[in-house]
């Protein structure tokens, strides 16, 4: 399966990512140095200086209509967190569009994350 | 791997909880099974032995009234693989609209990232909300209510919220956030929520139609 994203640690070693196998949740815990994801036009984002980073996928399962069953892959989110502040880049897996938002850690979807996920 | 979601529905007894008794529940197959909502009649109805047609649907449809709001009366699960308890294609959704817990099921095999949500649209693109009974693009006019039942009953004459486009959705976790991690030795969570469709009175365009419901949750 293809590459999403590349996790590259402080001592240098990498996790490769992807949307469904190998997933963030599996990455070690170690101290990143940066998270280099791959855009759906091929081009790269690179987060990096943060004390923190978040990664999903959203899907959709539709229960009736022509495409039920299947699993959507509408958006994947990226974020990463300093202080108190957090961006997010939330990516259209279907045309690429990136939306950019900064918020804090308080803010009601950012309060909804599964903790167990950030690294 | 990623979290899957696999969409039951309850044909015996809507006051048991999946993980007691997984029996009283059908899994649907997504690929070839649907939910047909009906008022039913000698013909459409709970285990019928054959897939009903077109015509055999128009001709249990519900009845708008002129002055009463019209509440759906039945949901079936049609059943294609026709292979339980016998051979029969549909099975009444037992409790649905009613003051029950069990109705609609929704198992995910591990944990996710944000509170999973039922959403409804006018078709697989989840772009828009137009048809008659999602309100005309006005949500909160959805025919389609539902009320998360994932700890507590709906309660008597439930109203239910008016499900439509991407700000009118059910959480369905009560708002208490995404799932954890399965505990050891679960092989599934499950969370559940009523749901039933809600004509308005005097509504002046009869349609069959077919909306999207829809499941979204993320994993990491």
């Amino acid at each position: 399966m293809k590459n999403l994203f590349e996790i590259i640690y402080g001592d240098n070693t990498v996790y490769y990512g992807n949307l469904q196998l190998d997933l963030w949740s599996a990455s070690p815990h170690k101290k990143i140095k940066y998270v280099l994801y791959k855009l759906p036009s091929g081009d790269s984002l690179i987060l990096s200086g943060y004390q923190e980073y978040y990664h999903m996928i959203e899907v959709t399962k539709d229960l009736n209509g022509t495409q039920r069953g299947i699993l959507n892959f509408e958006y994947s989110y990226i974020m990463g967190k300093k202080l108190n502040i957090i961006n997010i880049y939330k990516i259209n897996l279907k045309n690429g569009l990136i939306e950019f938002k900064q918020t804090v850690e308080n803010d009601k979807f950012i309060k909804g994350l599964n903790l167990n996920y950030w690294r | 791997m990623a979290t899957n979601l696999d969409f039951l529905v309850n044909i015996v007894d809507a006051d048991v909880d999946y993980q007691i008794t997984p029996a009283d529940y059908g899994l649907v197959d997504l690929t070839n099974d649907y939910l047909i909502w009906t008022a039913g009649n000698s013909i459409v109805k709970d285990l019928m032995t054959h897939e009903p047609t077109s015509s055999e649907l128009s001709a249990a449809a519900s009845i708008i009234d002129e002055f009463l709001a019209v509440t759906v009366s039945k949901c079936l699960w049609m059943d294609y693989s026709h292979n339980i308890g016998g051979t029969y294609y549909t099975h009444l959704v037992k409790g649905m609209a009613e003051n029950k817990r069990y109705v609609f099921c929704f198992s995910f095999d591990g944990a996710t990232a944000t509170e999973p949500q039922l959403e409804a649209w006018d078709d697989s693109n989840h772009t828009t909300f137009n048809k008659n009974s999602l309100g005309l693009g006005t949500a909160n006019n959805s025919f389609l209510k539902a009320v998360c039942t994932t700890y507590i009953l709906p309660g008597a004459s439930w109203v239910g919220s008016p499900i439509a486009g991407g700000s009118n959705v059910l959480l369905l976790n009560g708002g208490n956030g995404a799932l954890d991690i399965l505990e050891t030795g679960e092989i599934s969570q499950e969370l559940y929520a009523n749901m039933k469709m809600v004509i308005p009175a005097n509504f002046a365009t009869p349609a069959a139609e077919n909306i999207i419901i829809t499941i979204r949750y993320t994993y990491s």
